[in-house]
């Protein structure tokens, strides 16, 4: 697959703080690449380099093969843009609002009437085209920001934080309708601070932290990166000291908590670690009332990568 | 793109009622209020005169027998005696057209702060007097009432020999009370530089650093200057309508009456007043980081500049003139009072040509800065 976005080396500073240090990541043709980090981890200044509306000291971007910049029209035409912040004109309806901003891509009246009729069937708002934006709930404002970001058929999105302060169900309809996307073959780059939503929807994930790309690759290769294995908790009916002993001494157990029966054991990096505990548990003819291990997630990848977990910061 | 662009901006400007009633609204509302405490623009006031209490003045008594006879007759001309500095002061306080020094060989001296057609009836009026001084007193003695008519049909006779052009009865017809129509025409002026809110509401939907619809807009493929052209456009589009429902107002429910052959001239004035206003608002809105800091400015300065030209007291006006001439030069809202203060009442154009003059290099000025801040393409902060 061709790389869609190239970027090299880019360096972003604001006085002293160093916003983006050396940043280069590429993204290719078709896929959903989420950009995961904790807020003020540099996500929204990269998106705003990339597209020519920061400027930066050092590096490079290149999207569709050519170096962007402000005046690159050829390509901006191709992109389509999801603020983090809502981006609507309030006095206009929600009509107009698509209309405008798929106007700004498109001159073609009837082409561009199709085309807004699309994205409000989309994002789901065709019962309140009328409606101004300060009439729509949280969600369906999002949903709305979304449509005018999208309505003129990018082939490119980027999409930035989207689903701040949406309800779930709203959440899961944008997350749906940007998988829709996808398959008919729109790159999207998607940041957020959700490690969930990167796992459900994107094919690569960068995981950014002070501006640095500390990780990258699949959900799958980034949790291969670490050292953590599975969490297995287990709650005890009769807990003793000796299996939880015994639980402690397994060779591949990383730390054990024990707390009034509940037992929560971090593993190390491997298969079969719950064949080895419900052995140890068999052996001294414990009883138990529920297992299960969970896999690790990103948060646990950026926890033992920097130390800190994602959320720390919100 | 330039139209749609256009349409949809000039759509979300007139969305916003707090603009149009700023910019509309409270002018025509405050015109209303003035109309009905101070009245209207009037079209027959008096010519105020008066004679210096001097020596000369004071060793005859007919000069006093001569105001009472004029304030007693039907006449336009108002007179009374007052001292010298009172008369100065009032002068200077736009209470009198003209006054008169008796000087020690009876010629009778005028004193005008500005030329224009009571000044000319005052000059007729000294004259007269001078010529005739022999029949008046006569007519004094006996005929009360007599010598203010003579006096009145010999400053006319003159008046007609010397000018006795038509501009000069339909400019007598115009005669209005200045002070109160400077308060009309500053209110002009004021709803010129409360429109620059839809500069600046502009901006903020343009730049990037100031809003989200701002980053959108500037990621989209468009050119800058195209951009910016259309978002002027609507400013002024917006600006241009409010102003001229304005001079609509004034001169239909307020009586403002204009020859056919001057309305060219006012809607010079109003364009120019429009222009110079939009390149305020765009200076302000590219300058001040915070929309809702530059709309509290533009508030402000306006009700200043507004005050300083008069629209409260004339004698503000007057002072602000006197001592601080750079500072009437580069407020608009003067000299858009002062171009339709002079193109009323004189028809001065070569002054109108100088306020005009003023509005568009302030325009021009400020536009091409606020321009030049706008067409950056990247930024260092959003």
């Amino acid at each position: 697959m061709p790389n869609v976005i190239e970027v090299d080396g880019i360096v972003k500073r604001y006085g002293d703080l160093v916003a983006l240090d050396q940043l280069s990541l590429e993204v290719q043709a078709g896929e959903i690449y989420g950009l995961l980090g904790p807020n003020g981890s540099g996500k929204s200044t990269a998106i705003y380099c990339m597209l020519a509306l920061l400027t930066h000291e050092r590096g490079e971007v290149r999207i569709f093969g050519q170096t962007m910049r402000p005046d690159s029209y050829d390509s901006k035409r191709r992109i389509g843009v999801v603020m983090q912040d809502v981006a609507v004109f309030g006095p206009l309806t929600v009509e107009e609002n698509i209309d405008f901003f798929c106007g700004l891509y498109v001159r073609d009246r009837a082409e561009r009437k199709r085309l807004v009729a699309d994205a409000i069937d989309f994002a789901g708002l065709g019962d309140f085209r009328k409606f101004l934006p300060a009439k729509l709930s949280g969600g369906l404002l999002r949903r709305l920001n979304i449509a005018c970001g999208i309505a003129h058929r990018p082939d490119l999105i980027f999409l930035d934080e989207p689903t701040v302060a949406v309800d779930p169900q709203s959440r899961n309809n944008i997350l749906e309708g940007l998988e829709e996307l996808n398959r008919q073959g729109t790159t999207i780059v998607y940041t957020t601070h959700y490690m969930e939503e990167v796992e459900q929807i994107c094919d690569r994930i960068g995981i950014l932290d002070h501006g640095q790309l500390i990780a990258e690759g699949t959900a799958d290769e980034l949790k291969g990166m670490i050292s953590s294995g599975d969490t297995i908790t287990i709650e005890l009916q009769d807990p003793n000291d000796a299996v939880i002993q015994a639980l402690r001494e397994l060779d591949f157990v990383s730390q054990l908590e024990s707390s009034e029966g509940r037992i929560e054991i971090q593993t190390r990096h491997g298969e079969r670690r719950l064949d080895s505990v419900l052995a140890t548990l068999a052996a001294h003819d414990t009883a138990y009332s529920s297992i299960y291990a969970q896999k690790p997630t990103l948060n646990t990848v950026f926890l033992e990568i920097t130390g800190r977990a994602l959320r720390d910061h919100d | 793109m330039f139209w749609h662009f256009y349409r949809y901006r000039l759509l979300a400007n007139l969305k916003q009622p707090q603009l149009v009633f700023w910019a509309l609204v409270f002018p025509l509302l405050l015109a209303i209020v003035f109309q009905l405490t101070i009245g209207g623009i009037q079209t027959d006031r008096p010519i105020h005169a008066a004679f210096v209490e001097n020596e000369a003045f004071s060793e005859t008594d007919v000069y006093s027998r001569l105001i009472d006879d004029v304030n007693a007759a039907d006449t336009p001309l108002k007179l009374r005696q007052l001292p010298a500095e009172e008369a100065r002061q009032a002068l200077f306080a736009n209470e009198l057209d003209g006054y008169f020094i008796v000087e020690a060989d009876s010629r009778l001296t005028l004193h005008v702060m500005r030329s224009g057609l009571p000044q000319s009836v005052l000059q007729s009026f000294g004259t007269t007097i001078e010529q005739r001084r022999a029949q008046i007193e006569a007519l004094l003695e006996g005929n009360p009432g007599q010598a203010a008519r003579l006096i009145a049909a010999t400053a006319e006779e003159e008046l007609e020999s010397s000018r006795g052009s038509e501009k000069d009865i339909e400019a007598a017809e115009r005669v209005g009370n200045s002070a109160q129509t400077v308060y009309f025409f500053s209110l002009f002026g004021m709803g010129a530089l409360f429109g620059a809110s839809f500069a600046i509401n502009e901006i903020e939907a343009l730049e990037a650093n100031k809003s989200a619809e701002g980053r959108r807009i500037r990621v989209a493929p468009l050119h800058h200057m195209r951009l910016i052209g259309s978002s002027f456009a609507v400013v002024l589009s917006l600006l241009l309508v409010c102003q001229l429902v304005q001079l609509a107002f004034i001169i239909w429910i307020q009586n403002l009456v204009i020859p056919p052959q001057l309305v060219p001239w006012y809607l010079v004035i109003t364009l120019a007043g429009t222009f110079a206003s939009a390149a305020i608002g765009a200076v302000l809105g590219v300058f001040v980081r915070k929309p809702d800091l530059a709309f509290g400015i533009n508030v402000g300065l306006s009700l200043i500049m507004s005050f300083f030209a008069g629209m409260m007291n004339d004698q503000v006006r007057y002072n602000i003139n006197t001592h601080f001439p750079w500072l009437s030069a580069i407020n608009p809202a003067e000299q858009m009072t002062d171009a339709l203060y002079s193109l009323y009442y004189y028809e001065d154009l070569s002054r109108v040509g100088r306020n005009l003059l003023m509005l568009v290099a302030m325009g021009l000025v400020l536009g091409t800065v606020a321009v030049l801040k706008l067409r950056r393409q990247r930024y260092v902060h959003l």
